[in-house]
């Protein structure tokens, strides 16, 4: 253990130095092997799902063989590692959607439920389906919120939904919040930037004291909201990566594609056919919160190196930090506590502690220090 | 002359694809969902270069998209 520790030090004062590129390596040896706060699934007929929001965990189980239609699913809420109750969720056919996909782990299998996610007190549940997402506040369903949302766009506290459509145009905003009490709707909170109408979408992740990190998965501008939903900091990317390629013109091309199809669809009168192509590649796989900060997976475009590009956002100094994990990145996501952050991958699972989140990193430019938009 | 090269390249490279790919599927996902304004069908469709089911190490799943390509809106009237 003392061994570890002196690692993270020497990692912590050296690694600045050795760096090459933007990017500090994280030796592998201070990687920390340690139980998730959650049991793991090891029943191949229980099909498994799980969400952290600070130091409250749940999985949510149910029967492999109804992935497909489930009436009803068992979550077991766990604080601190600590199993403290079990809910079933009766879902009465409201996720009637299911869609058959491809399985890393082989062959395929229809599926109606797509990811969950927990609030910090682990009181609210969600469940999101392929057409909605059902909202639960203990095993009362509260909310069935229509939308299709990839994983980290949906994010809970205690009174609010918070939702992050896929923005391409300037009518949709980039944050929406539906309370979860009273008949209210979706209110817009963040709207995008008028100058810069291309391809948006938020990865959204809160935080123990329930404030809520905002990062566009596009260009890695972020902001931190209150529990709310009011905009309390905006942060900017960071300014020691490279800006990502305009790829407009070859996705323009792929949805070329589509619309030949529809066109030639003889059993339809010729549709008339709007594309909007995305204009930027997608930066972020996977964000979480550790104590204030924001931890983030960026998509790597070297991915043949086997590392994980962790990139990290100091909430006082507004300084990002990149780190590079000695890891698989493919399909690795992240499960943020106050004490560090799980990087969970298909093959392995390390546990980085917090300290190895702490220092500065050197910036280009002198604005990006505590830098904002 | 590179230029010239290149071009002869890719277009070989998608008639070779063009083959390699059966009618009607068009290598990518649909997310779509249907709604209707002012008599028409909308057929709004958000696409993906894939989506799969990772089993993570702890015995969990998550679904995920990848290759974000766009969305289409299709309109019957």
């Amino acid at each position: 253990m003392r061994s570890k520790g002196c690692l993270v030090l020497v990692f912590l004062t050296g690694g600045l130095a050795l760096a090459a590129g933007p990017c500090v390596p994280v030796p592998r040896q201070v990687l920390v092997a340690k139980p998730l706060p959650y049991p793991k699934n090891e029943d191949p007929s229980v099909l498994a799902y799980a969400a952290m929001t600070g130091d409250t965990a749940v999985d949510v189980l149910l029967p492999a063989n109804q992935a497909a239609s489930p009436q009803a699913v068992t979550v077991r809420v766990f604080v601190r590692g600590k199993h403290v109750e079990t809910r079933e969720l009766w879902l009465g056919g409201q996720l009637r959607v299911a869609r058959e996909v491809d399985s890393t782990a082989g062959g395929r299998i229809a599926v109606s439920i797509s990811s969950v996610a927990v609030s910090a007190d682990g009181s609210v549940v969600a469940l999101q389906g392929f057409d909605r997402v059902l909202i639960f506040r203990g095993e009362e369903l509260r909310l069935s919120v229509p939308g299709v949302f990839p994983w980290d766009s949906v994010a809970l506290t205690e009174d609010t939904f918070f939702f992050a459509p896929l923005v391409e145009s300037p009518e949709k905003r980039l944050l929406y919040a539906h309370p979860l009490e009273g008949e209210g709707k979706p209110s817009p909170i963040l709207e995008p930037d008028t100058h810069d109408m291309k391809t948006h979408q938020l990865k959204l992740a809160v935080r123990s004291d329930q404030k809520l990190w905002a990062v566009d998965a596009f260009t890695l501008k972020a902001w931190l909201l209150s529990r709310a939903g009011a905009v309390q900091r905006r942060y900017a990317p960071p300014d020691f990566l490279d800006e990502p390629p305009d790829v407009t013109e070859e996705n323009f091309r792929a949805l070329e594609a589509y619309r030949a199809q529809a066109m030639g669809d003889a059993t339809r009168k010729p549709p008339r056919v709007e594309l909007r192509p995305a204009s930027r590649r997608e930066q972020v796989q996977a964000l979480t919160s550790v104590g204030t900060k924001a931890v983030l997976i960026r998509n790597s475009p070297h991915e043949e190196e086997k590392k994980v590009r962790l990139l990290v956002l100091n909430e006082s100094s507004g300084t990002w930090r990149c780190l590079l994990v000695p890891a698989s990145g493919d399909g690795a996501t992240l499960r943020g506590t106050s004490a560090g952050v799980f990087l969970v991958s298909p093959h392995e699972t390390f546990f980085l502690p917090a300290e190895l989140l702490e220092g500065d990193q050197p910036q280009r430019g002198e604005g990006a220090r505590g830098g904002s938009f | 002359m590179f230029g010239a090269f290149y071009r002869v390249a890719r277009l070989i490279g998608c008639l070779v694809l063009a083959a390699l790919v059966p009618a009607g599927a068009l290598g990518y996902i649909d997310v779509c969902d249907t709604h209707y304004e002012r008599g028409c069908e909308v057929r709004h469709c958000i696409k993906y270069q894939g989506e799969r089911l990772v089993m993570l190490d702890d015995g969990t799943v998550v679904i995920q998209y990848y290759g974000y390509l766009g969305q289409t809106w299709t309109y019957y009237c």
